[in-house]
């Protein structure tokens, strides 16, 4: 009985400094299983992943796997791979300057009897590989010059080149692919299934899980919820679990009107990344935007920040087209952008609070070119109570914040610059429950001051409840802009269903207006 | 080695704090040290000498402290320094004060080229200094000669200045370094192209997301590196009354060191220009001592470059960045 299991996760916990992220997971997978992770963003499950792959340290409890009949723990990430542990993560992560087949090798070049590498032998295996996924590329193309369904495509082939794998993890690996690409995944996962390699398959799209899966298990908020056979569930059941509690109440903030038109895009593209992108934002007003993995929203915002260039279409704010061509025309235009990523895109970390908050503005306080220190440290004060940063000073580094905290310190600095627009691209990510109530309702006050607030979101409780009208977006497009009379109908899953474009929902390139 | 592992990260959530003070106490430690082994250490006649050596090294390193604080680096400051004593001491007899002018503009004009080369060309900063390095040290042999060319009575009323001391300890020239220390510190820190430099080393992505001038920031820092540098040269022309092709030579790497015993990291993003004068003076005082107490001359540079690991050492941060120089 015991031999069966390739995987034992036992008590799991993890935390970084201000966050939770994984609250004690048990659970044991088998050899050729194919399990599901599921749940809702920020619910860990690519904690889980990472922690699994060595990537990262566990704060408590153990990862063990079989390598036959012994049980280790890894104890990095090349630990992992040489105990047979290999993952195909969620951003496709390849040499992109290298061709297929050295990407295929890397690392593990085969030599020929002169010890030199043997590139004709690497180059007709790998040829053979991609035969196999249908590719339809030559070894020798370079990883850059593909579509990215076929780099996705790349790196989930990559996997199958290597030899005495155990554990293969698919985080979102349908997230870029078409439905052939998708079949030719499954024919590879039912192979390993085959020669008894255990799989951790992530995926939002249910359906997908209850093809291909043995096994799924429920994560939420990074705690343990279940583990059942997927011939015991069906989708309701599984979103029931995953995203199917009442709506609390920290999504009820107050709404109010909407104004006079702020801005207005029309039929803007970038290419790769989305096409034909069309809506408006109104003075107070929160426009939801969603749409899953690689669906292209946080790419439509960097281009109306002026971080991508947009090649066709039209911005045009209060009514004027304007060409962005930086973040710090966007900025003078009144656009202020909150980035996903905070840790990299937003805050110098080893700075601090005080410096973080002034340091896009410091025109404003200064005279003569001169920055005035009493003005810096009283906004800082200000913003510091204003919006509750908790902190013992305003000389505190920012690195020593909670994520609320910083996430709140990258807000006041957005607001220093008083914006009329406000984009929020996940402004909760690693933020506790306390933290964002607090930050719902700086975006209520937001749009009573009558800013309009663009809201990104994973998230579905959070998009759902706090917009106004919510523009879903799939694959570059916009599938469906729902008004707030017909989001309060809807059920997460309806536009689950219209995100993943699987449902009857009427296909709409509308205008929103 | 201690059994308890938080001994090791007490060191190292210390390690900052130690920096800061480490070049203080060192370099009071070591004038102690000095004093006691040649009383004429401690002398006024010494202290002058401390601090005309300190000067142009100051200089140097607070212009270099800009650079790196965006992350980069500048290795051509101790040729520009050459370049510039050169410069100036055949100017002077061609052009009189109007010499000076010209090794400003020339300081800054290095300056720029080597901004340009990194922001316009994309250059890494090691790379384009490195390569404007070999550049300058050519032009300063070439302009002299491959010799030491030596100022004549009719320009010393030009350079006397340099004589000057005031109260019997403090010379001009050292005046003159402190106040382009201030200068560079109140750009530094109370203009927002200043704060910028700091910001983009602390995180370029960022800055430029937020709408800061990231290039212009980056032009400033190495504006000022390399006008730092000609004034580095100017001083050592006026302390020697010569101009040496090769005087600015070790300079590069003790401007490094300086910069980084006062605080501010190789990654970027963090020091004061400020604390530059720290790193500068234990410099001077372990030279200046070395030589006051005879250590053979041919030490001094094993000396220097174990400090500057020492240094750099204690101010990296293992935590975040793998990079040292971007």
């Amino acid at each position: 009985m015991n031999d069966d299991i390739l995987l034992r996760v036992e008590g799991v916990e993890k935390s970084y400094p201000g966050v939770r992220a994984l609250k004690g997971i048990t659970t044991f997978i088998r050899k050729g299983e194919v399990r599901a992770l599921i749940g809702e963003n920020g619910a860990g499950k690519s904690t889980l992943i990472k922690c699994i792959m060595g990537v990262e340290t566990l704060s408590k409890g153990k990862i063990e796997i079989n390598v036959d009949g012994r049980w280790c723990a890894p104890r990095n990430a090349i630990d992992a791979k040489r105990l047979g542990m290999y993952a195909n993560y969620q951003h496709v992560n390849i040499a992109k300057d290298l061709s297929i087949a050295e990407n295929y090798y890397l690392g593990r070049w085969v030599k020929n009897r002169c010890g030199v590498i043997d590139w004709n032998l690497m180059n007709r295996q790998s040829q053979q590989v991609i035969d196999k996924f249908q590719l339809h590329v030559d070894a020798k193309a370079k990883i850059r010059d593909l579509p990215v369904a076929l780099q996705a495509m790349v790196t989930i082939s990559k996997i199958s080149v290597n030899e005495k794998i155990r554990l293969v993890v698919f985080d979102e690996p349908t997230a870029l692919l078409e439905n052939d690409k998708v079949e030719i995944l499954f024919r590879f996962i039912r192979e390993l299934k085959q020669q008894g390699i255990a799989v951790i398959y992530i995926s939002h799209r249910l359906e997908e899980i209850i093809d291909i899966c043995d096994t799924v298990t429920v994560l939420k908020d990074g705690a343990y919820v279940e583990t059942r056979p997927v011939c015991d569930v069906d989708k309701e059941y599984l979103i029931s679990k995953m995203v199917g509690r009442p709506m609390e109440d920290i999504y009820r903030i107050s709404h109010y009107p909407a104004g006079a038109g702020l801005m207005r895009a029309e039929g803007i593209s970038v290419p790769n990344q989305f096409e034909n992108m069309s809506f408006a934002l109104h003075a107070g007003e929160i426009l939801g935007f969603f749409g899953l993995v690689g669906a292209g929203r946080s790419e439509v915002m960097r281009a109306i920040f002026g971080v991508t260039r947009i090649t066709k279409g039209q911005v045009c704010i209060k009514g004027k087209p304007v060409k962005i061509r930086s973040p710090k025309d966007a900025m003078k235009r009144g656009i202020g952008f909150l980035t996903e990523d905070r840790r990299l895109d937003g805050l110098a970390l080893e700075q601090t609070m005080r410096i973080n908050v002034n340091m896009n503005s410091y025109d404003m306080i200064s005279k003569w070119g001169i920055i005035s220190l009493a003005r810096e440290n009283q906004r800082a004060e200000e913003h510091r109570k204003r919006i509750r940063i908790v902190t013992p000073s305003t000389q505190q580094l920012v690195s020593r914040l909670s994520g609320g905290n910083q996430q709140k310190v990258v807000i006041a600095k957005l607001l220093c610059r008083q914006p009329d627009i406000l984009i929020f691209d996940e402004p909760t990510v690693g933020v506790d429950v306390g933290a964002k109530e607090e930050i719902f309702q700086i975006i209520q006050n937001l749009t009573r001051q009558g800013k309009g607030v663009i809201l990104i979101s994973s998230y579905l409780p959070e998009v759902m409840g706090l917009s106004d009208r919510l523009v879903v977006m799939a694959e570059g497009r916009v599938v469906d802009t729902i008004g707030k009379e017909r989001l309060e109908r809807m059920t997460e899953e309806d536009v689950l269903r219209i995100a993943s474009m699987t449902g009857q929902s009427k296909l709409s390139t509308g205008v929103a207006s | 080695m201690p059994k308890n592992p938080s001994f090791w990260r007490r060191i190292t959530a210390r390690r900052e704090t130690l920096t800061r003070y480490l070049s203080l106490v060192t370099t009071v430690l070591l004038m102690v040290v000095f004093g006691l082994i040649r009383s004429s250490f401690l002398g006024p006649r010494n202290i002058v000498n401390i601090l005309k050596d300190l000067s142009p090294v100051m200089v140097m390193a607070c212009g270099e402290a800009f650079v790196l604080l965006l992350g980069s680096i500048d290795l051509s400051i101790g040729a520009i320094a050459s370049c510039s004593a050169v410069l100036l001491t055949v100017l002077l007899p061609v052009m009189g004060p109007w010499a000076y002018a010209v090794v400003l503009g020339y300081g800054v004009l290095t300056g720029l080229l080597n901004g340009f080369l990194h922001t316009r060309l994309g250059v890494p900063s090691f790379i384009a200094t490195l390569s404007t390095q070999a550049i300058w040290q050519s032009c300063a042999y070439l302009i002299s000669g491959g010799q030491p060319l030596t100022m004549l009575p009719p320009v010393w009323p030009y350079v006397n200045w340099g004589k000057i001391i005031f109260l019997e300890a403090v010379p001009l020239l050292f005046l003159v370094a402190l106040a382009v220390l201030v200068a560079y510190a109140f750009i530094n820190r109370l203009t927002a192209v200043g704060r910028v430099v700091t910001a983009t080393g602390a995180n370029e992505r960022a800055a430029w997301l937020m709408g800061c001038n990231v290039r212009r920031s980056k032009m400033l820092a190495f504006l000022c590196s390399g006008l730092g540098a000609a004034i580095g040269g100017i001083l050592f022309a006026i302390k020697l009354k010569s101009g040496i092709p090769t005087v600015g030579t070790q300079y590069t790497m003790l401007a490094i060191a300086a910069a980084v015993l006062g605080g501010v990291s190789m990654t970027g993003g963090k020091g004061a220009i400020a604390l530059t004068l720290l790193g500068a003076m234990l410099i001077t005082v372990i030279q200046n001592g070395m030589n006051v107490i005879g250590v053979n001359g041919l030490w001094q540079q094993i000396i220097f470059g174990s400090l500057l690991l020492a240094a750099i050492y204690l101010n990296s941060d293992k935590s975040h960045k793998g990079l040292i120089v971007k």
